[in-house]
């Protein structure tokens, strides 16, 4: 009887749970927008790629020559995400 | 109490089912009031499935032997702390414990991503749901633990191979590792289904893929120091098809983990990393299945049962919806990947290495498939043994230590032959120096040996040289002290030193496993009190026998006296123990441990007969403590990559709060 009692408890409190979100009125969903989510990533991974490029650079990873030409790169790509953010935003 | 335990597992399956039926719903109508309630769903699941697993251990603690598989797991004798282990010790206690461990990570993966990703949330919850009602289904209709009868005076007992320290600790961990393994796939799933294919969902996946690594990882681990002390062949990995079953999954995940951080950094390998996400679930459920169906003869064939057409149907429909699901979504995934810039970077280093994983895993699924596929067509049984492992073991294995090296030195993007010669020199100095020191000390011998131990001198070099320069390159930046920019360098890259410490375990491994597998010495005779055995500088008398009766348990043991060089070195007993309720005899190996060789002096004794006589066996195992160090270090550098890191933390919370100013501008 214990047992079945206790089992009754956890059904009602679980019952009401799962049923309390389809009872009471739900916040309106924010609107998505994958495609700023995106920009924002490249935005990051660009900055974060110049960073590590420099680090690389100091640390002996990356011979002089490349790091010119990588950072002029590096440089380009991240004004194009700032752009593309700004755009969006 | 089995109607609290049934009732509530029964009442944890309708939650889940309702979760995956209503979460889909909810999120291909975009409804979150459907959505949460699903997601409620899920949650209230948890409390469920954990009152079923409460009942089961309450069961096992008061003896209630009307359960049966209380009466089949357990006996009075049997020590408290296996009373509470023997949930696992069967397989509808283990389905139990993976369903109860199931709910747990997905509750805790669902709460801490509600915020950050709101849009992939909702196909997550659904994708979890619907395969913890796989395993709820096995509890209740197929498999369940609370089947009753007429209570027996006293139930049968743990098997005895069980009955050990480590397998309290190693079964638990193993689900974890497999079952954590559940969230990247979810989310996987759920960014194509949701078309929200930017890192984001890996970036929330990454520390459950870690951890779940790092329990597969020392559940191997201890699974094999169990193997090493209990079974008592003087090894301590056998290729047994179970034991492949969990290396499988952790092989792939460890070159997902590599892979994935190509993507956060490029934005490469996207199909890659979704290929390599559906198969190390693939293969965590083929390890669950493998472990549980007794397909194939194992040291694990304790646990057979007839539950393996249901787990080959599941495996099946996961892959097929999960692949069709990637096909389908190709285009997209494609249109956004870049191309690889330069075969000498450290992007392509990681390719590389996911190529040997991905081989070396596909190979022991060979190894592991073909005595069943040749039994089932060819109708003869064929087995697949450790010299066909080991084989593709040196194969892939050296190479993917040499890359383990190599790999951190090289820089991302385009690195040129200057800059990498600057950079391989000193490691590849330091490992020249101790491969010629091994060769004059002899161990020139075995060519594999020799060159796991360079390979790995030239890894722990690589990271100290790694480290070093990074430091330097912090100071130059930052400045400070170097302690200060040393502990700044680790703190911006928590993952990349974490992963560096890691990187050291695996050299630490690699010794040890070549060390105690290639340099090993042993010796074996039928001995009489008095008569002595030597091996390798080590010499033992063997004094006689003792016998220490048990409430459990009896010890019978060999009492043997170890020299050293000689010189006295203590005693040793090693024997056998016959286990009451369980009417099972079961071996007692003897380990002495010299931690400053990180050497064991390995003893067997059996066959004991009334003149007092005992075979015994001998082995001297080089370096394989270095084994056990290496789980040590390999734990410390998983919790340092998993350590939290505050600012991609802000990053993607500084994302969110960006969309939503936009959302409601």
């Amino acid at each position: 009887m214990m047992f079945f009692s206790l089992l009754s408890l956890l059904l009602l409190a679980c019952a009401t749970f799962v049923a309390w979100p389809l009872i009471r009125l739900a916040p309106d969903a924010t609107a998505g927008h994958p495609e700023l989510y995106e920009a924002l990533e490249e935005r990051d991974r660009a900055l974060n790629a110049l960073r590590e490029l420099e680090f690389d650079h100091r640390a002996g990873k990356i011979a002089d020559d490349d790091y010119r030409s990588l950072v002029r790169t590096l440089r380009l790509r991240a004004a194009d995400a700032l752009k593309t953010v700004d755009a969006h935003a | 109490m089995a109607l609290l335990g049934e009732g509530s597992v029964a009442l944890a399956l309708g939650l889940y089912v309702y979760a995956a039926l209503v979460g889909a719903w909810g999120a291909a109508r975009g409804s979150q009031r459907l959505q949460r309630s699903a997601r409620n769903a899920l949650l209230a699941a948890f409390p469920a499935t954990a009152v079923s697993a409460g009942a089961l251990i309450a069961a096992f603690l008061r003896h209630d032997f009307s359960l049966v598989y209380v009466a089949q797991h357990s006996s009075l004798s049997l020590p408290l702390v296996y009373r509470i282990s023997a949930l696992w010790g069967g397989q509808e206690g283990s389905l139990l414990l993976w369903l109860l461990i199931l709910s747990v990570v997905s509750s805790g993966a669902v709460l801490l991503n509600r915020r950050l990703l709101e849009r992939t949330l909702p196909w997550a919850v659904p994708i979890l749901a619907a395969i913890a009602s796989f395993f709820a289904y096995l509890l209740v209709f197929v498999s369940s633990p609370f089947e009753t009868q007429a209570a027996p005076f006293d139930g049968a007992g743990l098997n005895a191979s069980l009955q050990n320290p480590y397998m309290l600790a190693h079964p638990p961990l193993l689900y974890v590792g497999y079952v954590g393994l559940t969230v990247p796939f979810a989310f996987a799933m759920a960014a194509l289904l949701s078309r929200r294919l930017d890192a984001r969902w890996l970036v929330a996946t990454r520390r459950w893929t870690i951890l779940s690594w790092t329990c597969l990882g020392v559940a191997i681990l201890l699974g094999s120091k169990w193997a090493y002390g209990t079974i008592g062949w003087g090894g301590y990995f056998a290729w047994d098809p179970v034991e492949n079953a969990a290396l499988l999954p952790w092989l792939t995940a460890t070159a997902y983990l590599h892979s994935v951080m190509v993507q956060e950094k490029k934005g490469m390998l996207r199909v890659w990393n979704m290929t390599l996400v559906i198969l190390t679930f693939s293969l965590a459920l083929f390890g669950t299945f493998l472990t549980r169906s007794g397909l194939v003869n194992s040291i694990h064939s304790f646990s057979r049962s007839s539950i393996g057409a249901w787990f080959v149907g599941f495996i099946a429909v996961v892959v097929l919806a999960s692949v069709a699901l990637l096909l389908l979504r190709l285009p997209m995934l494609r249109a956004r990947s870049p191309q690889l810039e330069s075969l000498a970077s450290r992007e392509a280093a990681f390719l590389y290495n996911n190529l040997l994983l991905v081989a070396f895993a596909l190979t022991v699924l060979w190894g592991v498939l073909f005595p069943v596929l040749s039994e089932t067509v060819r109708g003869v049984p064929y087995s697949v043994g450790p010299p066909f492992y080991d084989f593709f073991l040196r194969t892939f294995g050296l190479p993917l230590l040499l890359l383990t090296g190599i790999g951190p030195l090289v820089a991302w993007r385009r690195a040129s032959l200057r800059s990498l010669r600057r950079g391989l020199a000193w490691p590849a100095a330091a490992a020249l120096a101790a491969g010629a020191t091994l060769v004059a000390a002899g161990a020139g011998t075995r060519p594999a040996g020799l060159a796991a131990y360079t390979f790995s001198a030239f890894v722990l070099a690589s990271i100290a040289v790694e480290i070093v320069r990074g430091t330097r390159a912090r100071r130059s930046l930052d400045g400070g002290s170097w302690p200060r920019a040393l502990s700044s360098l680790v703190a911006r890259n928590r993952r990349r030193y974490g992963g560096y410490i890691v990187h050291a375990a695996v050299a630490m491994l690699a010794i040890g496993i070549a060390g105690s597998s290639l340099y090993r010495a042993s010796a074996e005779r039928t001995m009489h009190p008095g008569q002595t055995i030597a091996v390798s500088g080590y010499s033992l008398k063997y004094l006689g026998t003792s016998f220490r009766p048990g409430a459990n348990h009896d010890e019978l043991r060999a009492v043997l006296a170890v020299s050293h060089n000689g010189s006295p070195d203590g005693l040793i007993a090693a024997g056998r123990n016959h286990y009451h309720a369980e009417a099972f005899f079961g071996n007692a190996v003897a380990i002495k441990t010299d931690w400053l060789r990180a050497e064991d002096l390995f003893v067997i004794a059996d066959t004991f007969t009334v003149d007092g006589s005992v075979d015994v066996k001998v082995i001297v195992n080089p370096l394989v403590d270095l084994i056990w160090l290496a789980g040590v270090v390999f734990l410390f550098g998983s919790f340092v990559a998993l350590w939290p890191d505050a600012r991609e933390e802000r990053r993607l919370v500084r994302h969110e709060l960006a969309v939503r100013k936009v959302a409601t501008a």
